[in-house]
């Protein structure tokens, strides 16, 4: 089982059984890491989420990939200390990555859990994080974070009341609050309308061209490409591919993905899609939401804002379908 | 004290505070009784049936610990349950600071009320001989905050090891503190319930109050600190080497 490419061989990273891998997963042969797994496997149970897998971190962005279940969850919640490995080393900055609280003032966490205290308002759940960060200036780190997420207009309304993508940008300022060196996210697009995508995307980015060493999860292909160069694959625990994304990304590309859509006419929006080339089926579930079977997703993703905003359709959601997912993924490393 | 702030408006907006409450008034609903049926009762009646009716066989061997056991229980387990406790856990703070902080907000919610209930409950029944019971409020206030620590500190950290402690302390209330501990003098001695009670007996030191083998005063100061302190340290433990899913 091996991933390979022979345009971008030496840029690629693979763990498979039988071969032994030469440069070190995630990073280049000069990156320093920050983050750094070392035969890490990470069992509950019967169950093997992480298997016997390796790699480091080091400054910039780095998607974490694969479908759901497959591990990435795990993966993190390791990373940040907050699940010990069942065997192998997690370590941050070179210390190991449990059992060291103070470690906490260089590293950033955004799960993937949903619930923040209720009754705080984003300005006291930010301020929370601050004090707890011990920040001399607590104030204006609280202000510059709320900006940074841009929930100035939302900061003084209870949590509760928040959208989905609202906590998720409130959540974004509370882990950057103490400005990290070291950010980790889970599945941070989650919930997100266009619009706010677009901005944490440019927040990635941002974070990346400052030199922190962000690892951004994700189950959605395209999205990746956005904001990281460098991307982990991670299938059934097992790390199957790692490397720079354009390596991988005709791959990806070529294989069908179905994409499900969820907008204010999905019957007009349906009647567009069917004429555009590279759609190859289109059909309705019982939720009345579109869903579309593509060989071509990047110009897939492309084009459908641009046609929803043409036939004056509002988009709601576009997700790619965990099914199709599993089977881009499994083609991916079949290759 | 952010912890402690964030755990006290965590409680204030919870239905528990309200179950608290409940259970630390429901003597009250006995102490009406003798003002109901004034003719039945003389003055030593009155300080029987509050000392050895409501508050040694009642209060603090089952009320007491079931209102500790709710916000204790709260305190970690809640946030263990909906995952929030990583907000916290994730901060460049000591372990034994998290676990202190979350104990002192038990404590800072716990003994008011509990408090209340004890004077409430003392006004009631008093009410026409307050000179008569004044002696008996200061030993229930007195033991009651031993009971609370005590309890609040050994259920906090159950909550730490148990998925359903809330389920469980009840359990152990009714069979362990409640029951067994009465009748069986060899488990007395590791009963929270029985130090509590001890602790009324010596200070109220009125000689018709009594119960089997009270503890003495001193014996029972260092037990309750043992206590807290030997559970607060494997909460930190516990807290240091649990994984947070």
């Amino acid at each position: 089982m091996a991933f390979r490419t022979k345009r971008k061989q030496e840029q690629l990273s693979v763990n498979d059984d039988t071969q032994t891998v030469a440069v070190r997963p995630g990073l280049g042969p000069d990156t320093a890491a920050s983050v750094s797994l070392d035969h890490v496997s990470r069992w509950f149970g019967d169950i093997v989420a992480v298997s016997d897998v390796s790699f480091g971190i080091g400054a910039g962005v780095t998607g974490l990939l694969g479908p759901n279940g497959a591990g990435k969850s795990t993966v993190l919640k390791m990373m940040s200390g907050l699940l010990p490995p069942s065997s192998g080393e997690v370590t941050v900055m070179g210390q190991p990555a449990r059992g060291r609280p103070e470690s906490y003032r260089e590293l950033g966490l955004v799960s993937e859990q949903e619930v923040i205290y209720p009754f705080l308002t984003g300005r006291e759940f930010v301020s929370l994080n601050a004090k707890l960060q011990k920040l001399p200036n607590a104030k204006e780190a609280v202000e510059r974070a709320i900006d940074l997420v841009d929930m100035q207009h939302a900061a003084d309304r209870k949590v509760g009341g928040y959208s989905k993508g609202m906590r998720q940008r409130i959540k974004i300022a509370g882990a950057l609050v103490h400005d990290p060196g070291v950010i980790l996210m889970d599945e941070p697009l989650n919930g997100t309308d266009p619009v706010q995508r677009a901005e944490i995307i440019r927040l990635i980015r941002q974070l990346g061209r400052e030199g922190k060493s962000v690892v951004v999860s994700s189950h959605v292909l395209v999205e990746v490409e956005r904001f990281a160069q460098n991307i982990l694959v991670i299938i059934n625990g097992k790390l199957a591919a790692a490397g720079d994304y354009r390596a991988i990304r005709d791959r990806i590309d070529s294989h069908d993905h179905e994409v499900r859509i969820r907008a204010s006419d999905v019957r007009g929006l349906a009647a567009l899609l069917v004429t555009q080339p590279m759609v190859r089926a289109v059909r309705m579930d019982r939720q009345d939401r579109l869903v579309v079977e593509t060989n071509d997703v990047r110009s897939f993703y492309q084009m459908v804002p641009a046609a929803a905003q043409h036939a004056d359709v509002r988009l709601y959601e576009m997700q790619p379908i965990d099914e199709s997912l599993t089977s881009v993924f499994s083609y991916l490393v079949e290759q | 004290m952010t912890i402690t702030l964030l755990t006290i408006r965590q409680f204030l907006r919870a239905k528990s505070l309200m179950v608290v409450a409940a259970i630390c008034l429901l003597p009250v609903l006995f102490a009406v009784i003798p003002h109901l049926i004034p003719d039945e009762f003389n003055l030593r009646d009155l300080r029987e049936m509050l000392s050895d009716v409501i508050y040694l066989n009642l209060f603090a061997t089952t009320l007491l610990p079931l209102a500790t056991l709710v916000l204790a229980t709260a305190a970690l387990g809640d946030e263990i349950d909906d995952k929030t406790l990583q907000y916290i856990a994730l901060k460049p703070i000591s372990r034994l600071r998290i676990a202190f902080e979350k104990w002192f907000a038990v404590m800072t919610v716990t003994l008011p009320v509990v408090w209340v209930g004890i004077v409430v409950t003392w006004a009631v029944i008093s009410w026409g001989n307050i000179d008569a019971m004044r002696d008996m409020l200061l030993p229930m206030l007195a033991s009651g905050t031993v009971g609370v620590i005590g309890f609040g500190s050994v259920f906090m950290l159950l909550s730490l090891f148990v998925q359903r402690a809330l389920l469980f302390g009840v359990f152990y209330v009714f069979i362990w503190e409640s029951t067994l501990s009465r009748f069986l003098p060899g488990i007395r001695s590791i009963s929270i319930s029985h130090y509590t009670r001890s602790l009324f007996i010596r200070l109220l030191d009125d000689r018709r109050v009594t119960i089997d083998g009270p503890s003495a005063t001193t014996t029972i100061i260092i037990t309750i600190v043992a206590i807290a302190v030997v559970s607060l340290l494997l909460s930190t433990w516990r807290l240091r080497t649990m994984a947070m899913e």
